[in-house]
């Protein structure tokens, strides 16, 4: 499991990744640091604008053209900053060392190719092989990930494909190439129950098969508790709490998480009113000065619209930043 | 005391057909999506319509909702027959049974003001002077939580959850009996959805509107419903009051439905059900059962034979061979 000793796979520091619109500056990302270690899953959960998708974006380098840009921190893969490659050297980088898979499957599967061009095109990418060998390899692939019939499959489009075995071929070809890390943003989102946790599981049974580490990012606290080691929750641009999956759902120490938990409806228990956060969430282009939830917390005092908290520990390897864990 | 009936869906069939070429079409068959599905609402209930997609959820609430024609079978609200209507029986129908969608960015006209928005159906239904549909206004934007002066403003100034609030407002207008619900949070962030499922519950509590809720979300279709139907291409598999059928899950669709929810809190236990594949067409959907293509406890007999809906306790009915002799 979880190898917290050994060095980080991925290590995020202070990212800052910023809009400039000609209507202002958007902090998308403000200030995000995080590790990710061999063989661990670590949940990025936050709700729709908290930069969990520009987080990931600004490590893969394929941040939107234009407007987008990271302005400040590292992203250190196996400890080489990638933020300093060139456009060329990321390609190599993308792909055979870090992976990314997308929420929706029929935008990052081309229609005009068969499933098997693109899965061979990848595979050709790492082996330069045969062609034969080419096609043994993205046909066992295909079995890999459970698709059955490869044999025929692999000659198919993608709109003759269900939305799971879409997402289940893109699994295939981010597999090909032997990433160390893989980023999955919202991979399940797209599908039904019943496929999700099919997918769920075939991703679990691939990172335990191939020791990789996964960064997931997930708007469901059910998929963290189900997938993950790690969790960090995002609120507008930052981590406001981090920490194991066990810490964070026993003890959530940020109000934002704990109302977060509070405000999804359970299968068992009795039922009552839910629990619900009042207002929205601050214009990323206006950030408040001091902490980011306070205008909706239930909690805040004075000091906490003043001063940005810092991080606190809850216990080892746990941490939030809210002024009431201050000296406890 | 047993509340009034206030819509009946009696074997209801919509089968679309599929046909090829332009000139000479030639006829490969029916999708059957909606395949003979009974069941009833009471008034101020709601009933869970749970499935997953191309199970018919959606093509039943369009029958309901008279947006498209029965091949066979027929819906009743308060037992007069809704398809057929014309004129004005069709616009008095039209008022008592409403929608709210799952996408609060593509049900409202980016051109019109909320407000013109929500006066639209009180205009259609020719509800009173403008003085009156101004003051209705008012009242059904408080009632969602808005304030009276956003009438004056466009949907693009709101967020996703008031924007579902403004959708509903609209909704309410004609004063219904019946809103058919279809997804309606699972578009919106966590923090929100909660917000507005408090807000459908208290406005049932108020106004005695009956819900039909589409839903994939388990948790959502427990805290909200009275009863549940669970649909699996085109059918209804298990049909109980809610706090039976979560007590008591007794299809195996239904039993891989629930597992597949994710826990609250972090385990892992290894008992879940997962099934193999995915869900059939319904172009030709497998004959006897139609889910033992995928059922984990299928037998020879589910597939020559359909299993039919029966009664296994009281108010609770399943269509499976399984729990025959019960």
């Amino acid at each position: 499991m979880t190898e917290l000793d050994s060095e980080p796979v991925l290590e995020v520091r202070d990212l800052h990744t910023h809009f400039f619109l000609r209507r202002g500056v958007v902090k998308a990302v403000d200030g995000v640091s995080f590790s990710l270690h061999k063989g661990e899953v670590l949940g990025l959960v936050g709700e729709s604008g908290c930069g969990k998708s520009m987080t990931a974006l600004s490590v893969m380098r394929l941040l939107p053209k234009g407007s987008a840009r990271t302005v400040q921190g590292r992203v250190l893969l196996h400890g080489e900053d990638i933020l300093t490659r060139s456009p060329r050297e990321m390609r190599e980088i993308r792909g055979s060392q870090i992976s990314m898979i997308l929420q929706d499957p029929q935008t990052s599967l081309n229609p005009v190719f068969t499933v098997g061009e693109q899965l061979r095109e990848a595979i050709f990418h790492r082996t330069h092989g045969r062609n034969k060998d080419v096609m043994r390899e993205a046909i066992e692939a295909l079995r890999r990930v459970d698709i059955a019939a490869p044999e025929q499959r692999i000659g198919q489009f993608p709109h003759q494909m269900s939305g799971g075995m879409k997402q289940r071929v893109v699994g295939a070809i981010v597999m090909s190439g032997q990433p160390g890390v893989l980023i999955a943003d919202e991979p399940t989102t797209a599908l039904d129950v019943t496929i999700q946790l099919q997918y769920l599981k075939l991703l679990q049974r691939l990172q335990r098969e191939t020791g990789m580490a996964i960064l997931f990012i997930t708007h469901d606290f059910g998929v963290v508790a189900r997938m993950c080691d790690r969790v960090a929750v995002m609120y507008a641009g930052r981590i406001v709490e981090c920490g194991t999956v066990e810490q964070v759902f026993e003890n959530p120490s940020h109000p934002y998480t704990r109302a977060l938990i509070a405000s999804v409806p359970k299968m068992t228990g009795p039922i009552e009113r839910l629990y619900t956060i009042e207002g929205q969430p601050p214009s990323l282009m206006d950030l408040p000065v001091g902490c980011r939830f306070a205008p909706r917390c239930p909690h805040a005092e004075q000091r906490c619209h003043d001063i940005y908290p810092p991080a606190f520990a809850v216990e080892t390897g746990h941490d939030a930043h809210c002024w009431m864990l201050e000296a406890e | 005391m047993i509340p009034e009936t206030l819509l009946r869906v009696e074997r209801l069939r919509k089968h679309y057909p599929v046909t090829k070429g332009i000139l000479f079409t030639k006829s490969l068959g029916f999708v059957r999506a909606v395949d003979d599905i009974s069941f009833t609402i009471a008034a101020g209930e709601t009933l869970g319509l749970v499935g997953e997609s191309g199970c018919g959820k959606t093509t039943t609430s369009k029958l309901i909702l008279n947006l498209e024609e029965p091949t066979d079978g027929q819906v009743l609200l308060q037992g007069k027959p809704i398809h057929g209507l014309r004129g004005e029986a069709l616009r008095e129908y039209r008022a008592l049974a409403q929608a709210v969608f799952q996408d609060p960015w593509s049900s409202l006209n980016p051109r019109m003001t909320v407000g013109r928005t929500i006066a639209e159906s009180l205009i259609v239904t020719g509800w009173g002077s403008g003085e009156e549909i101004a003051e209705r206004i008012r009242e059904l934007l408080d009632q969602v939580g808005l304030r009276a002066e956003q009438a004056m403003q466009y949907p693009h100034e709101f967020s996703g959850g008031q924007r579902q609030r403004i959708a509903l407002a609209a909704a309410l207008a004609s004063r219904p009996k019946l809103i058919v619900l279809d997804e309606p949070v699972s578009a919106l962030d966590v923090s929100i959805r909660a917000q507005i499922m408090n807000l459908l519950k208290d406005i049932q509590a108020r106004d005695n509107v009956a819900y039909l809720l589409v839903a994939h979300d388990l948790a959502t279709v427990r805290h909200m419903t009275d009863q549940t139907a669970v649909m699996y291409l085109g059918r209804i598999v298990e049909y109980a009051p809610t706090k039976l059928l979560f007590g008591n899950v007794l299809h195996p669709y239904t039993k891989a439905l629930f597992s597949a929810v994710l826990p609250p809190r972090p385990n892992r236990q290894e008992d879940e059900i997962v099934l193999a594949g995915d869900v059939p067409s319904p172009l030709n959907p497998p004959g006897g059962c139609r889910f033992h293509t995928r059922c984990p406890f299928a037998m020879a007999r589910c597939a020559r034979e359909e299993p039919q809906l029966h009664e296994v306790e009281p108010g609770h009915l399943v269509s499976c061979f399984l729990h025959e002799a019960a």
